[in-house]
């Protein structure tokens, strides 16, 4: 079972990879929509 | 004093497991979602390859047989979608659930719940894409590839397929993150990542590749429905939008795509070889470097699948060459498994058959990759048979082939029991006979002309046709072999240790077989 501060590091560490996944989701239509 | 409780109270409650199926809906235990993975995908291999068994029948000879030709093309666009995201996929994804926790000495998945989720999106998805074929516009029948503006004739139904791949896309980038985050977080103390087992190490970088390129995926299928559905043009031509513009960025996902379907493979080859050789595995850090080096290479040479699309010639030598330069770390590869089983005290039981079959045969998908990537020579074979036969080469007795070798050689550890060994031999032999008849005319009928994805050809190609069609069905068939040995194994057979093969390296080969519900709750000390 994972101990507080491992806890933290596990959400932190999804939560920015989530962040990653959206990013790159809007970046490519944003791309599309001003055909850089 | 809080994270104690917690433990204390966490701990209770999972002996607390529901039964029947609450268990299996309810389950964030890594070995019950890594089974659901593993069973889900055998489902759906068998449903995709019936579909390839429709496509075989009808191409067996020439004229219309079976099917009209609008089925046809369906079934070769749903064949692909489902082994594709349904079969291939979630087998790795299920392997990783049983395995990398397994194997970093971690007790679970870094995130259960998100891992149950994960799950269980893939039914509901495969529920939508399948229920398009009973739908009066049919199930898209544009290829696999979803080309604008071929897919949006489709109908009605596209959006229902639009739905199932943003679910899928979904959960692939929940399993994902899981899996980065269970490394980068639980491995057990002393386990650095250089002393990682490869298939957790080439599993960490396809997971970068998914997060990376799933969301790519997302954002053109976002962008067909709104072209269909709300009045956009971005793929539409007349609207002063560009359907080569899809081609890219549906590219820029589909071909690091193909690295997350291969790299997987690569790690369970590196595991089985060393063991049946009884040898470490050579330049393990090579292979980390390579397995790298792939990935990053992927990102940089998607347009290789559209060299016929008239782009400038600096593009075309551009991504010429960079496919090319993925020669070399693949290369490197495959000198090292070769120089592992060097005087290697090697024997062939089913799991290193199948390895040593993966070597020879995903080299020979390589080596009509290499052609393929060679501008003037596409322009003649883009679009041919010859480009189905390579991709088959690489994903059958590739990917399939290394997932079923990595069932073999895990599924003592999971079921406590070993599996039949003659009756695992004679499925090998089936598979690898099966394999190369289906795959290997399809290369000369590529080169004499025959294009993919149509349901009727000139009697020239009859020959060929009918020998692929006949190992079509000798592999299919050969696969239920596959079922029944695997659920053999589940109902009982000779007892298996807990290193189970002749000392294999790795800690999921210290707990006893089978591995009991919850494993490594104090960590392992790694040397």
């Amino acid at each position: 079972m994972a101990t507080g501060s491992q806890r933290r590091r596990i959400i932190t560490s999804a939560l920015i990879l989530a962040g990653l996944a959206v990013a790159f989701y809007i970046t490519f239509i944003v791309m599309a929509v001003t055909r850089a | 004093m809080s994270d104690t409780t917690t433990h204390a109270g966490a701990h209770d409650e999972h002996h607390d497991t529901p039964k029947g199926i609450m268990r299996w809906l309810t389950t964030t235990n890594h070995k019950d979602i890594g089974t659901l993975y593993l069973l889900f995908a055998l489902l759906m291999f068998f449903v995709g390859g019936s579909m390839a068994l429709v496509i075989r029948l009808e191409l067996f000879q020439p004229g219309l047989q079976y099917v009209n030709p609008e089925f046809f093309n369906q079934m070769t666009t749903m064949h692909a979608l489902i082994m594709i995201f349904g079969a291939v996929m979630p087998a790795f994804v299920g392997l990783a659930n049983w395995m990398i926790p397994l194997q970093i000495g971690a007790p679970d998945m870094a995130l259960p719940r998100m891992n149950n989720f994960s799950f269980w999106i893939l039914p509901f998805a495969f529920t939508l894409l399948l229920s398009t074929l009973f739908m009066a516009s049919g199930a898209p029948a544009g290829g696999w590839t979803l080309y604008p503006p071929l897919v949006q004739q489709t109908g009605d139904s596209l959006p229902f397929v639009i739905l199932a791949i943003h679910l899928m896309g979904i959960s692939s980038i929940m399993g994902a993150i899981n899996v980065i985050v269970t490394i980068m977080n639980m491995r057990a103390p002393g386990m650095t990542l250089l002393k990682m087992p490869l298939f957790a190490w080439t599993w960490l970088i396809t997971a970068y590749l998914l997060i990376a390129v799933m969301p790519v995926l997302a954002g053109a299928v976002t962008m067909l429905l709104t072209d269909q559905f709300f009045g956009t043009t971005f793929f539409h031509a007349a609207g002063g939008g560009d359907p080569v513009m899809f081609q890219h960025i549906f590219w820029f996902f589909g071909h690091p795509e193909v690295y997350i379907m291969i790299l997987p493979a690569f790690g369970i080859v590196s595991e089985i070889i060393p063991t049946f050789a009884r040898k470490p595995l050579f330049g393990y850090d090579a292979m980390v470097y390579a397995t790298a080096s792939i990935a990053f290479l992927s990102f940089i040479v998607w347009a290789h699948h559209m060299f016929t699309v008239g782009m400038p010639l600096a593009g075309q030598l551009f991504f010429m060459f960079a496919t090319m330069l993925i020669a070399v770390p693949t290369g490197v590869k495959v000198f090292n498994w070769t120089a592992t089983m060097w005087r290697g005290a090697m024997t062939f039981e089913t799991p290193m058959l199948f390895a040593i079959a993966f070597l020879f045969l995903f080299t020979i998908g390589g080596f009509s990759g290499l052609m393929l990537a060679i501008v003037p020579a596409d322009y003649q074979y883009h679009d041919s048979y010859f480009v189905v036969a390579h991709f088959h080469y690489v994903l059958v007795p590739g990917a399939v082939f290394a997932i079923m070798a990595g069932v073999y050689y895990w599924l003592p550890k999971w079921t406590g029991h070993m599996y039949d060994e003659t009756l695992g031999k004679i499925h090998f032999w089936l598979s690898v006979i099966g394999v190369n008849v289906t795959f290997f005319p399809q290369h000369f009928l590529g080169l004499a002309g025959m294009p993919r994805r149509i349901p009727d050809y000139a009697t020239q190609f009859t020959n060929f046709n009918m020998m692929s069609s006949v190992g079509a069905f000798i592999f299919g068939l050969s696969q239920l072999m596959f079922v029944y040995i695997i659920f053999k194994a589940i109902r009982g057979g000779a007892k298996a240790t807990a290193q189970v093969w002749d000392a294999p390296q790795g800690l999921e080969w210290t707990v006893p077989s089978p591995a009991p519900h919850h494993t490594f709750d104090e960590a392992p000390q790694v040397k």
